[in-house]
């Protein structure tokens, strides 16, 4: 007789099975630093050379821009193995609790936009002509991580509703795009702010500490709310 | 292990079933039968909980979550990851169940489906599988996932002639060891020479 | 003939008629902007009512979210559309005052930015609903989509407020201000609560038209079947 695993191991097993799903088909995890890759490209042309004095700012703002839409792409793509065959109907009528489905993707997001964000984040380094440091500055590594989470907290649940969406490529963007300024917002200004100062003044803590408000407003809304958009119709 | 009581649901204002009864116990196999969009799918999402807003009561019978002694096959789907060979997607499912079975009990179970060989077990995507072999893989699934009670719709969806004769035994051992199970299939050589019990849906006189 | 949100609506229409006549021939010019500045008695009443649509919004999302099976989305469309109603109503009579007294048709001031994302939000809601087939999960998918919307109002404000005053100081002429004097103030308050109730009253209207249009196609349907 076997038992059913813990919340716990449900969200490992199908965590461990979505990676496995992006090595099986590696475009999943190549596609969104490609498109980041064209996104800092199109910036190039479409930005003239900067003073010295704001290039840092400029590196902070298309990175993050970059890190956006490379995330689209990635969280669009979320609960793609899924939709297909009916394997989310075979999930719900397996004995796992929906929380832990919702967690494991969240992980997996993060996981997988952690890698992209930081090919992203490299490259841009590389083309606007930067210092390597900053890769390993804690404060700029800790600032897109920050966002990172505000991003994929309100992706994976705009991906959840948007699932038995007609033209779920299209809406879903246009959801995502408003939803995450907050977030943006807060991340761009706070590192600009350290780029600037390299100082914790109260301007750095208090868009850190929005950030921060944001990421928790938005991680447990998809955990509370997520699990509800995942049950099926007729 | 399964009562339905008074079960009544209408889909878009059109009614599909009213008042419908009947009990799955230890043992008991029961056909649901009846005509293209009678419902029967719609009855077996009920049962499973895919779907609700039916009047009446579905009531299981047996320890804790029931999904983990049902096990359900979809009429026209798998429920499996195209990208992945037929072993990961086993493994997956099997684990969600809390059953981490050895390698050589999965490739036992591939090869009594005629889903032999290294290559077909582990190496291809079973987005090259033919439809058959899908259904295979999905039948295998359910045979290792050892479920008590199964929910079938239209398990021989795909098969050949071998494959639903396997099957039929399958189904007959499984009922022979104290497994219960409902299926929806409109092939009546399947129920030959197997006691069970028919639901008709659709309505009279129609 | 009159049932009572419809005769609420008439009797707020007309009670903001007579507003409209008294910010237009009434209350004094303004020293700094002239007689531009009345606009403001439509501007202003039309932001508080955008921002009392995502209230509703939220309150019946919630209420949708406790029984998705048995819910209809009636109410929150109705919301969403009147609220985009008033936030592209906001955002034209913004963008007109803006033009003489910033010298610009737009500028990105934290209430109009703020304005200007809530109406893509109820625009997206709207298309959301449109792209989902009839059934639970649509009340489920667009009632989490109508929290978040009502969630986000308030963050985003409050993001953008900031933003903007560590960006712009204080350049630009800050609309209302505690200069106004007391006629002028009384005025929009009274426009400000007029407003409220026209927007409630054609939430309810609405709603009502919601419904009836979905008894109407459900009783065709069955007379086909």
């Amino acid at each position: 007789m076997s038992h059913d695993p813990s919340s716990l191991q449900s969200t490992l097993i199908i965590l461990r099975h979505s990676l496995r799903i992006d090595i099986a088909a590696k475009e999943r995890l190549i596609t969104p630093v490609f498109f980041a890759a064209i996104i800092l490209l199109l910036f190039s042309f479409a930005i003239p050379e900067q003073p010295p004095e704001i290039r840092s700012r400029m590196m902070v703002a298309e990175s993050l821009l970059a890190i956006f839409f490379a995330m689209q792409i990635a969280l669009s793509r979320t609960f793609e193995a899924e939709r297909q065959d009916k394997v989310f109907e075979h999930l719900r009528l397996s004995p796992v609790d929906s929380t832990a489905f919702i967690l494991a993707k969240l992980l997996h997001v993060l996981l997988v936009g952690s890698g992209v964000s930081f090919f992203t984040l490299l490259l841009s380094l590389i083309l606007q002509g930067q210092d390597f440091s900053l890769v390993t500055d804690p404060v700029v590594l800790g600032g897109c991580l920050l966002t990172l989470l505000g991003l994929t907290g309100i992706g994976v649940l705009l991906a959840a509703i948007t699932l038995r969406a007609d033209g779920q490529q299209i809406i879903f963007p246009l959801l995502y795009f408003p939803l995450s300024i907050p977030v943006l917002l807060c991340a761009s200004e706070a590192l600009i702010q350290w780029l600037d100062t390299h100082k914790w003044d109260d301007t750095m803590r208090g868009w850190a500490t929005m950030l921060i408000a944001f990421d928790a407003i938005y991680l447990t809304m998809t955990l509370l709310l997520g699990s509800e958009s995942v049950d099926t119709d007729p | 292990m399964l009562k339905v009581q008074g079960l009544t649901f209408a889909f878009k204002n059109r009614p599909l079933f009213e008042n419908l009864s009947f009990e799955v116990g230890d043992r008991s196999l029961i056909r649901i039968a009846g005509a293209n969009g009678s419902g029967k799918s719609t009855l077996v999402s009920l049962i499973t909980g895919l779907i609700s807003g039916a009047q009446g009561e579905i009531i299981f019978d047996g320890p804790n979550d029931y999904r983990s002694w049902t096990s359900w096959i979809a009429a026209d789907a798998n429920g499996l990851i195209p990208s992945l060979s037929a072993t990961a997607n086993l493994e997956f499912w099997l684990r969600l169940r809390g059953r981490n079975l050895p390698n050589e009990v999965l490739e036992s179970a591939l090869s009594d489906w005629g889903l032999s060989g290294v290559w077909v077990q582990e190496n291809l995507p079973i987005s090259r599988f033919s439809t058959g072999m899908r259904r295979r893989l999905a039948l295998a699934r359910l045979d290792l996932e050892a479920s008590r009670l199964w929910i079938l719709d239209e398990p021989l969806f795909g098969l050949d002639d071998a494959a639903c004769q396997k099957f039929r035994n399958n189904l007959e051992r499984h009922i022979a060891t104290g497994g219960a199970a409902i299926v929806v299939t409109h092939d009546e050589r399947l129920m030959i020479g197997l006691d069970h019990e028919t639901i008709k849906l659709g309505r009279q006189g129609n | 003939m009159f049932d009572k949100p419809r005769l609420s609506l008439v009797a707020t229409i007309i009670a903001m008629i007579v507003q409209w006549l008294l910010a237009w021939f009434w209350v004094p010019v303004d020293d700094a902007q002239g007689d531009v500045y009345r606009i403001i008695y439509l501007h202003v009443p039309a932001a508080f009512a955008a921002f009392t649509s995502a209230f509703v919004l939220a309150v019946a999302s919630i209420l949708a979210l406790r029984s998705p099976n048995s819910s209809k989305l009636d109410l929150s469309k109705a919301a969403t559309e009147v609220g985009l109603v008033f936030t592209i109503l906001t955002l034209a009579t913004g963008s007109i005052w803006g033009k003489p007294t910033w010298g610009t048709w737009w500028t990105w001031d934290a209430r109009l930015t703020t304005t200007f994302l809530l109406a893509l939000m109820y625009g997206g809601w709207l298309l959301l609903h449109n792209a989902i087939p009839e059934g639970p999960s649509r009340v489920r998918s667009c009632s989490i989509l109508g929290l978040m919307i009502a969630v986000d109002v308030p963050i985003i404000y409050k993001s953008v407020t900031w933003w903007r005053t560590l960006h712009q100081p204080q350049t630009i002429l800050r609309s209302g201000g505690s200069t106004m004097d007391g006629d002028m103030l009384a005025l929009l308050l009274s426009g400000i609560a007029i407003m409220v109730i026209v927007c409630l009253s054609m939430i309810f209207v609405r709603r009502q038209n919601i419904r009836l249009q979905e008894s109407l196609e459900e009783k065709s349907l069955r007379g086909v079947v």
